[in-house]
């Protein structure tokens, strides 16, 4: 302000035009709610996007949590190791020596040899009806990779292993069929007489050995003949997480001089996986969200101009009475982000409940980050306040003289 | 107290001359009527006068400070402590009550809110509204609403109060009561300036300025009858 304007108004005795806080907030939240109906006309699109926003989110998230839970944590601990050719001569490829070695590897919890027999005639007694049962046998690291739970009895260990003892863990549907309750009773496999060491009724790995019955490996000798074609393959348990890295190790400290020979097979890290999946979907979410919001954002700048349209002559009565273009600019700016901010409120309200009662419907357990609803409603209002930068800014040109003419 | 000196204002590109050099100067406690036909520049005087607009061309002096080289926030300033206004339009704020459009006239001009409604009630009650402060003024009567416009314009002891057609919409009663209302704020000192094509309204002026064609002429106090006369002959 130049001197002379100065001096101007110390005669005229007058002071610079002032609206306080309180003021222009009470100015603002008067304007909204005595017009509820076109507060709610400006608002709407803030409170489909944010909604949209925390339900395809919540929904995202949610979907993310179900399809890790559904994935089979145990399974991604588990390498399984192979030769490529069944027939393979390479016999050897899975002795105590080269095991050691894998599990020497960081991140094995446990290693060890698997030889399938398939299907051999089990037997209470010699002379009662057989039926055909799988027959796997197992080194102690392979039995702890597999891990049966035992109800009735105990597992075998490496001294059955090494002392060759004929003992047999049997499966809970298998020991009812043939009316087994007790350890120590006798079965016979073929024609070899087995002792029941224990019943199991469930496994962390390997699901298929809960068809089978389970022999220490060291046994299975005695019950294959030359015609035969056991089966030979290596189970690893690793740490989580750590299974993939162990399968491309794997083959390696099995047989380093030909790995190629074998084949090793290693589940995807569900942990990854699942970061991928809700990656997926929150990106889908997000991007969808982005556009609910900016429609909302759209919708509030539209209300908002033909608010200020609406309100011309108000407009220019503030003018004609003092207000000065910053006090009109704040007023309506003020508006427009207090409804994006309420807007926004009640749209996260909406989309938390839409996320609820889908759970609901589903029978899924809802997972919301109250981060996203945070954010949602800051978002609602910086939005508002974005949408009302424009036709706050228009308004400030409105002149008096032309609004206050009718 | 208000001079303007060979003003003039014309309108954009069809360069319609609305005011030309308007000469004539304003004493405080003056009660100042401008009528003439329509179209004739009235308007357009008030809103030079009130600092709603700005000249072309000439001086206009507020208590001898110069206005052309003021700034608009300068201006603003001066409308909202030095200058009321009342419209044909009413131009109160829908949905709010009278209580609360009285206070909006005080709300830019640091008058805090408590004294805002101790001063709006009183106003209020003086313009005989005093029952009627928290109808919203959407339910409130054409005289009603004016008597509100009018408790806004002086609530914030303006020195001079500006009115074009300020019974423009009403009926003979309530434009009765109104003219009533504007005579007792002159006779308690504040100077008005009404403008009105109803030469019964011009007539109660101190002061009758007349406008014909953009051309500003007093009818001299001691002719009232005159300025009636011509002002009616024009209609
Ligand atoms: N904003 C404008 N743009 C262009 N011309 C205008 C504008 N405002 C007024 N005019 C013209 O200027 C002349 C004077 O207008 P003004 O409004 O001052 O008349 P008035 O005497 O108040 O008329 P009324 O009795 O109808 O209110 C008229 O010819 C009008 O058409
Ligand atoms: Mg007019």
């Amino acid at each position: 302000m130049t001197a002379a304007e100065q001096h101007a108004r110390n005669i005229l005795g007058i002071q610079p035009a002032r609206m306080q806080v309180a003021d222009w907030l009470r100015e603002s939240a008067v304007s909204l709610t005595r017009h509820p109906g076109r507060s709610l006309l400006t608002t709407i699109g803030t409170i489909l996007g944010a909604a949209a926003f925390v339900a395809t989110l919540g929904i995202g998230t949610t979907i993310g949590e179900q399809v890790s839970n559904s994935f089979d944590v145990r399974r991604a601990t588990e390498v399984r190791v192979s030769a490529v050719d069944k027939n393979d001569g390479a016999a050897d490829w899975h002795g105590q020596p080269r095991l050691d070695r894998l599990r020497a590897l960081n991140g094995v919890k446990a290693a060890g040899a698997r030889v399938t027999l398939g299907e051999r005639p089990l037997r209470r007694t010699l002379s009662s009806e057989p039926s055909a049962v799988q027959v796997i046998g197992v080194d102690a690291g392979a039995l702890s990779v597999i891990s049966p739970h035992i109800t009735i009895g105990r597992t075998f260990d490496s001294f059955h292993e090494s002392r060759k003892t004929p003992v047999v863990l049997l499966p809970k549907s298998v020991a009812q069929n043939l009316g087994i309750t007790r350890p120590g009773t006798a079965v016979f496999i073929g024609d070899r007489g087995f002792s029941v060491l224990g019943i199991f009724d469930d496994v962390i790995r390997r699901p298929e050995t809960l068809l089978a019955v389970v022999v220490p490996a060291s046994t299975t000798s005695t019950l294959t003949t030359s015609s035969d074609n056991p089966e030979f393959d290596v189970l690893v348990a690793t740490q989580p997480g750590s299974a993939q890295l162990i399968g491309e190790q794997a083959a390696l400290a099995l047989l380093p001089e030909a790995f190629r020979r074998l084949k090793v097979v290693a589940p995807p890290d569900p942990r990854e996986f699942r970061r991928e999946v809700e990656g997926n979907v929150q990106r889908l979410s997000l991007s969808l969200s982005l556009v609910a919001l900016i429609v909302g954002a759209v919708s509030i700048a539209n209300a908002t101009t033909a608010s200020v349209a609406s309100r011309t002559a108000e407009i220019g009565l503030r003018r004609a009475i003092g207000a000065r273009s910053i006090h009109i600019f704040a007023q309506l700016t003020g508006e427009s982000t207090a409804l994006g901010l309420f807007g926004g409120v009640i749209g996260v309200a909406v989309g938390l409940t839409t996320v609820s009662i889908l759970s609901l419907v589903l029978r899924w357990s809802p997972v919301i980050d109250l981060r996203v609803a945070a954010i949602a409603a800051l978002a609602s209002a910086t939005f508002g306040m974005a949408a009302g930068l424009i036709p706050a800014a228009k308004a400030t040109r409105i002149q008096p003289v032309a609004a206050l003419q009718q | 107290m208000l001079r303007l000196h060979k003003v003039n204002r014309t309108y954009g590109h069809e360069q319609v001359r609305a005011l030309i050099d308007a000469t004539l100067s304003i004493q405080q406690g003056d009660l100042v009527t401008i009528s003439g036909p329509s179209g004739s520049g009235k308007s357009t005087l008030l809103n030079i006068l009130g600092l709603l607009d700005r000249p072309d061309s000439g001086a206009y002096e507020i208590l001898g400070v110069e206005t052309g080289n003021l700034s608009p926030v300068t201006l603003g300033d001066i409308r909202s402590q030095l200058f009321g206004f009342v419209f044909q339009a009413f131009h109160l704020i829908a949905g709010r009550t009278a209580l609360e459009n009285v206070e909006l006239g005080m709300v830019y001009s640091r008058v805090d809110r408590r004294r805002r409604r101790k001063i709006a009630r009183e106003v209020l009650d003086s313009v005989g509204l005093g029952a009627r402060i928290d109808a919203d003024t959407r339910t409130l009567s054409g005289g009603e609403k004016q008597r509100v416009a009018i408790a806004r314009a002086i609530a914030g002891s303006p020195r001079v109060l500006f009115c074009d057609e300020p019974t423009g919409n009403l009926d003979s009663v309530n434009t009765q009561r109104i003219l009533e209302l504007i005579q007792d704020l002159h006779r308690s000192g504040l100077t008005v300036i009404v403008v009105t094509h109803d030469p019964d309204v011009a007539s109660l002026g101190s002061r009758i300025l007349t406008v014909a064609d953009g051309v500003v002429t007093e009818s001299t106090a001691a002719r009232p009858a005159h300025a009636v006369l011509a002002s009616g002959g024009q209609r």
